[in-house]
């Protein structure tokens, strides 16, 4: 069993305004040294195989992220499995 | 002239398109359940504005997959005219029957305001009652109305003459305070290579009667009618439809 991590995030160059957003709000908590704050999004699910590089990659450009605006990084885990042998 | 007006679960400008279309177009309208595989000889098909599927992941991520999409594209591949209304517009961007992607306005608020619109391309199905140039008000009422597109597509965008509409003051100058939300090139509209497909933001179904603030959006709504009873869009020049 494997656990899939994507990170969805703007490409650079594309304004992020929730990012810019988040940084007012840190600069206004105090956390003046907070800068280039970017907000993606974070989404994982099970797969019973390994799934390849190319097979995320499609999963990414078709539903998980926009090509024109986004990009996306994979990282799998591997779960112990309780059949393992 | 049938325009079947497709509805996502949360799509929610359906019914004002539907009004335009039978009470001031006098033409028939007819909905289409996004689960639908048949558009049921519909002439036009129209994407209303709302909010399908909540946006989820990103807004129109999941409409692209509803199973009426693939009948959509078969249909604009033939030349079908097919029109997207703000979320519409989201919807067939994330289709890849328009280019670009709509990302959150520039200020990070929604705005439901009228604004100021310069047609930029009056040969399409859609525009072919405005002039090249025409000035027009409609309002916008949205969340994620920023349009972008990478640099280099932006260029061929502009060569083919895809853009529609622009963003603009009331003198039809292209300027920061004349966009709303922050679109590349102040782009509110745009069409496909073939011009049959269009996208815009703003809401042309809620402008077509003066008791509503304005009536710039019939002329949309006109154009397409006369397309599809056999008048060439800009062939006979701008010509005005008697109801």
């Amino acid at each position: 069993m494997w656990k899939v991590k994507a990170i969805v995030k703007l490409k650079e160059g594309v304004l992020d305004v929730q990012g810019r957003a988040v940084e007012g709000a840190m600069k206004q908590l105090g956390y003046s040294d907070a800068k280039g704050v970017k907000v993606g999004k974070y989404i994982e699910f099970l797969s019973d195989e390994e799934p390849s590089q190319a097979l995320l990659k499609e999963m990414g450009d078709r539903l998980l992220a926009n090509p024109v605006i986004e990009s996306v990084e994979f990282s799998l885990e591997c779960l112990a499995s309780a059949s393992a042998t | 002239m049938k325009f079947g007006i497709v509805r996502f679960p949360g799509s929610n400008c359906d019914s004002d398109c539907f009004h335009v279309v039978e009470s001031l177009l006098k033409e028939n309208a007819f909905y289409l359940w996004h689960e639908e595989k048949d558009l049921r000889g519909a002439d036009c098909v129209i994407l209303p504005g709302g909010f399908a599927h909540g946006d989820y992941l990103r807004t129109g991520a999941m409409a692209k997959i509803s199973p009426i999409m693939d009948s959509i594209k078969t249909f604009a591949a033939a030349g079908g005219p097919v029109l997207g209304v703000c979320n519409g517009f989201q919807v067939l961007t994330e289709a890849g029957l328009l280019p670009g992607a709509l990302l959150g306005n520039r200020d990070g608020k929604f705005i439901c305001d009228w604004i100021n619109l310069r047609v930029e391309n009056a040969s399409t199905p859609f525009t072919s009652g405005y002039k090249k140039g025409d000035v027009i008000r409609m309002p916008i009422a949205h969340g994620e109305g920023r349009y972008y597109l990478d640099g280099k597509d932006l260029a061929t965008l502009e060569k083919n003459g895809q853009v529609v509409f622009r963003y603009c003051a009331a003198s039809g100058e292209c300027t920061d305070a004349g966009n709303p939300n922050g679109s590349l090139a102040s782009i509110a509209g745009v069409s496909n290579e073939r011009g049959n497909v269009v996208g815009l933001m703003p809401h042309p179904e809620r402008c077509c009667e003066a008791a509503l603030g304005g009536e710039d959006g019939l002329g949309l709504f006109r154009s397409i009618r006369n397309y599809l009873r056999g008048a060439a869009p800009g062939a006979r020049g701008r010509e005005r439809v008697k109801t």
